[in-house]
């Protein structure tokens, strides 16, 4: 299809959408992590970049899971510990995710990570 | 019709009660990425050639397809996009996309009222295919 020459200009424009999308993608992305490491939400860095008022702080950040019947059921499986064992799997839960915390931010220590 | 006209007509403009926010991207070519009121998650990116006006969404990339499922989205896809008003879907490199065309010559009312289709088809088309991403 692209060497079809009169649709080259067309191919052309698909491209420069394609760059458009990625780079805002990225622009995106960086926000993201800005405003998380920053302890804002996005509009609140997008805000804060362009110079103009903004909240400084996000509103009750707090860190939640809602766990359903199904996802009791797979993390049971995984920790191998009965399903019905609420407090257990919560337990292994809460651990999991201080592990990831941790190895997160020593990760985001080290020197040119 | 072109980009530039494109940002003062659509920033001021409501169509059938939608409004548009409209972003130019950095880039040697002009491309806006237009985000329609009630549809934001879905932005259309839109450029304009000397034969059309380009119209499109991103809605998925191919890593995220259940494998097992390919074959089936693919068939579903198809037949999705002959009654789905104003747009049609396609693929750019490894990301799925609907789109909708326009001639050069459109009316600002036919660019609105296709960004607004165009994004809502889009919404649609992520809970239709929901089943068969990872």
């Amino acid at each position: 299809m692209s060497d079809k020459k009169e649709w080259s200009k067309e191919v052309e424009a698909l491209q420069a959408v394609q760059l458009a999308f990625d780079l805002s993608s990225d622009i995106q992305r960086a926000f993201r992590v800005a405003a998380a490491m920053q302890d804002l939400n996005t509009s609140s860095m997008v805000r804060k970049v362009l110079n103009l008022p903004y909240r400084r702080k996000r509103i009750r950040p707090r860190l939640t899971v809602t766990l359903h019947e199904e996802d009791f059921e797979q993390l049971a499986a995984r920790y191998q510990l009965p399903a019905s064992d609420r407090a257990a799997i919560r337990q292994r839960v809460a651990e999991e995710l201080g592990q990831f915390a941790t190895a997160f931010l020593a990760d985001q220590d080290t020197p040119g990570s | 019709m072109d980009t530039q006209s494109l940002i003062l007509a659509l920033g001021d403009a409501t169509h059938a009660g939608r409004t548009f926010n409209v972003m130019p991207v950095a880039g040697d070519d002009p491309v806006l990425q237009i985000a329609v009121s009630g549809a934001d998650e879905t932005p259309v990116y839109l450029t304009v050639t000397e034969s059309q006006i380009l119209c499109l969404v991103y809605l998925f990339e191919e890593s995220e397809i259940r494998t097992s499922a390919l074959p089936e989205l693919h068939e579903s896809m198809l037949r999705i996009s002959v009654p789905m008003p104003l747009s049609a879907l396609g693929k750019v490199e490894n990301h799925y996309v609907v789109y909708g065309s326009l001639s050069p010559t459109s009316s600002q009312t036919e660019v609105m009222q296709e960004l607004v289709t165009l994004a809502d088809n889009a919404i649609d088309l992520l809970q239709t295919f929901e089943d068969f991403l990872e």
